[in-house]
């Protein structure tokens, strides 16, 4: 089995910035360069700000970082009431609103992204990015 | 890192001047956007954001510029974006907000 760090934090706007920092040093020691560590960085902060959106107060955002050769994946579960995948739509800029955004920005910056979401039951997002 | 905001009003050239230092994220875009709103409340005017130490913008800081950029437009203001770092200027290639918000680089303006 491989190797895995684990870390928790509170569900909460200014803890987003302490993941997003962790990510970028496990992704330089897996030996990602400057831009894809980056990418990494700004994947990771959008899968928490999804968390801290649709989560609950006083519940915890946990981060799961495999550390599989070759690429990057990480589990980022949250508590919260969970949201309807299925009725996310890219983003329009002319009629935005302020919803989508992440996910898009995910979309484009990483290889893969799964979304497994359940009304009441939390989410977690697995990202995925492969060493060029 | 936590986002520094400071703002003058340009007499000369009659319109603010945002500096942001820092990262402009989910846990400062409230503030920029409740900062921004307190000052065109004072004064309608053009806005430029001078980010060359910007080291950092998500989503949430987006949202803040498009919204910003409807009520610029309602007002006929307009607003720049000037010298942003690779990283934050790529954010808005991707999501194509670089096509709608005019973005400049020590004083050429970069096209879309």
């Amino acid at each position: 089995m491989k190797d895995k760090i684990t870390m928790t934090i509170p569900n909460a706007a200014e803890y987003v910035a302490i993941a997003r920092l962790t990510a970028t040093v496990i992704a330089n020691t897996q030996g990602f360069d400057i831009e894809e560590i980056e990418d990494i960085k700004v994947a990771i902060g959008e899968a928490c700000n999804n968390a801290v959106m649709h989560g609950k107060n006083s519940s915890n955002i946990t981060l799961d970082f495999h550390l599989d050769e070759g690429r990057f994946l990480v589990e980022i579960t949250d508590e919260g009431d969970g949201f309807k995948f299925e009725e996310y739509s890219e983003p329009v800029l002319e009629a935005y609103e302020g919803r989508g955004l992440g996910l898009f920005i995910i979309k484009t910056l990483m290889d893969d992204m799964i979304v497994e979401s359940g009304m009441g039951n939390g989410t977690r997002i697995t990202l995925i990015k492969n060493k060029e | 890192m936590s986002l520094s905001i400071d703002v003058k009003y340009n007499e000369k050239k009659e319109n603010w001047e945002v500096d942001l230092v820092g990262d402009l994220d989910i846990n400062s875009s409230v503030t920029l956007k409740d900062r921004l709103n307190e000052i065109l409340d004072q004064r309608e005017a053009d806005i430029a954001f001078k980010i060359r130490d910007l080291a950092y913008i998500d989503s949430t800081g987006l949202g803040v510029m498009i919204s910003l950029l409807n009520r610029l437009d309602k007002n006929e203001k307009a607003m720049v974006i000037m010298d942003p770092q690779e990283n934050v200027l790529k954010i808005f290639k991707i999501t194509g907000l670089d096509k709608v918000i005019k973005i400049s680089k020590e004083g050429e303006s970069i096209e879309g």
